[in-house]
């Protein structure tokens, strides 16, 4: 896929997911989705819900995004689909959402190519910021377990993670140890979790009625599928920073197994939120149906493959709901799992750019890191922590080519 | 006593937070986001805490659902600290849920408690 059709791509995506909030099908958000009834009754101001969602989704377009399109060269799903809920929502006409989600998808491809024409030394230092996260993965899921229930749980899984990463490390499979390690591990996160079985509680009707009702958004996200597991396969797209680090260092198996996991984490409160919305998830539970892509074998199966996972997704809800609803500590383990990720990759980052920033810019760019990080801290952290590494790492590497060109 | 049920990422946290800022007049235990928004909607609990990463998806999608989009709100954003006024008016608007950024657990949480003792002072 050459970047141009890359570039089409992010448009079609963009275009598709504005329509989708448009109708109050599916939002990305998930702070959205339980607004939606609402919104569908013509109870919600469109001016109203619009400064709402930009209210909840600015600070992660602005921090948990773009500076990570920028080191990476890869796109991130909420640079796109934040934007294009608040335009769905905010259009008075379905063509108008059609076309301004379009441009946004457009300026947001546009953004991932121009990093291409950064001098290249620049842009392939900043990806050495995934350096320490290609390790540290495997702390995911003890991480989770630990959080979970306590350092029984973690040991017992950071002995399946060690013994997996040790036994592909020394056999000839060829794949990515950490990759597999982690994958292992979210399977024993998944297997304690689903222990505790209990009988299936009584569902109010308004729930399977909304998780049916959610199958409208199938016309939209069909095609959205197939065209996000095209641009994953191609690394133009990936689910949230720690995977687009992953994917521009081109670390195709572990970008894929943090998407599983995240994946995992996820599907508990998405599909209760679904369940209470009657809209689905625009991108489905983040961000597995990336990983279909990512590990796809060509352009087309990953389209035909992120179109049937995204569908399954929606048609299979309320399976979901029930797996949900009979394994209650599934929602345990999913916080716990979330949880991890934001301990864990907000670390690997903060790792990752202070040693970025030091090799630009030896000692001011590790001085530069960690003032930033103690000036976020002392303030209340008006950045989100994870963009403490990419910010400094890129404050680094314009400094040190400033200084080389001049 | 006022009882607060805490949801969501570092709940155990947030509640320890709560019940230290909160005293002997609130109480604070955690539960699951929908446990706890079913209690806060049947009466048995009088406010809910949800956290998530950005303090507005998972940790209020039940309680939206449940509650109203009137009576829960995010308190902070990620990269937008929590403000003790906003917080007050929050409180003594009726708003019952509040929704925090796991980033913001340090902040928000003795804010809200504090906003929920003085509207009871003043109630």
């Amino acid at each position: 896929m050459s970047p141009l059709v890359g570039i089409a791509g992010f448009a079609i995506a963009g275009a598709l997911a504005a329509g989708a909030a448009f109708d109050g099908v599916a939002t990305y958000h998930d702070g959205l989705r339980p607004l939606m009834p609402e919104y569908r009754r013509g109870e919600m101001e469109r001016a109203d819900l619009g400064r709402r969602g930009w209210a909840m989704s600015a600070g992660f377009v602005r921090w948990f995004a773009l500076p990570f399109i920028l080191v990476s060269g890869v796109g991130v799903s909420h640079a796109v689909f934040l934007p294009t809920d608040i335009v769905g929502l905010r259009s008075a006409r379905r063509a108008l959402a059609l076309l301004v989600g379009g441009v946004v998808g457009l300026l947001a491809g546009a953004l991932v190519l121009v990093v291409d024409f950064l001098p290249a030394d620049l842009t392939n230092t900043w990806l050495e910021m995934a350096e320490p996260l290609r390790y540290l993965i495997i702390l995911l899921p003890v991480v989770a377990a630990l959080e979970y229930r306590g350092l029984a749980a973690a040991v017992l899984v950071s002995l399946i993670v060690v013994a997996l990463r040790i036994t592909v490390t020394i056999s000839t499979v060829g794949v990515d140890p950490d990759a597999m390690a982690l994958l292992g591990g979210t399977l024993a996160c998944l297997i304690i979790a689903l222990r505790e079985r209990v009988p299936a509680p009584e569902r109010p009707e308004v729930l399977s009625h909304n998780l049916y009702a959610a199958r409208r958004s199938l016309i939209y996200l069909t095609p959205l599928g197939a065209v996000v597991g095209a641009l994953a396969y191609g690394g133009f797209l990936a689910g949230e920073p720690g995977a687009a680090l992953l994917l521009g260092a081109d670390l195709r198996w572990a970008a894929a197994s943090v998407a599983i996991f995240s994946g995992v984490a996820f599907i508990p409160s998405v599909t209760r939120s679904v369940a209470v919305s009657g809209s689905a998830s625009t991108q489905g539970s983040p961000d597995w149906v990336l990983a279909v892509g990512f590990l796809a074998p060509s352009y087309w199966a990953a389209a035909l493959g992120g179109a049937a996972a995204l569908s399954a997704e929606v048609l299979g809800a309320p399976l979901l709901l029930r797996l949900v609803d009979r394994h209650p500590k599934l929602s345990v383990m999913g916080v716990a799992m979330r949880h991890a990720l934001v301990v864990v990759f907000d670390l690997a980052v903060l790792i990752g750019g202070a040693m970025v920033a030091h090799a630009l810019l030896p000692g001011f760019g590790l001085a530069t890191v960690v003032g930033l990080f103690i000036w976020n801290e002392a303030k209340g952290r008006p950045l989100m922590p994870i963009a403490v590494g990419a910010l400094g790492a890129i404050a680094a590497g314009i400094v040190e080519y400033l200084l080389e060109t001049f | 006593m006022t009882r607060v049920l805490v949801a969501g990422l570092r709940s155990s946290q947030a509640a320890r937070i709560g019940a230290d800022t909160g005293g002997d007049s609130l109480t604070f235990e955690t539960a699951s986001d929908f446990d706890a928004a079913v209690a806060v909607a049947s009466g048995e609990a009088e406010y809910y805490v949800g956290i998530c990463q950005s303090g507005a998806g998972a940790a209020l999608a039940m309680a939206i659902g449940l509650l109203g989009s009137d009576r829960a709100r995010s308190v902070s954003t990620p990269g937008r600290p929590p403000s003790p006024t906003e917080i007050q008016q929050a409180v003594d608007e009726g708003v019952v849920a509040f929704g925090v950024p796991l980033d913001h657990i340090e902040t928000a949480v003795p804010l809200i408690v504090q906003a929920i003792l003085s509207e009871r002072r003043e109630g």
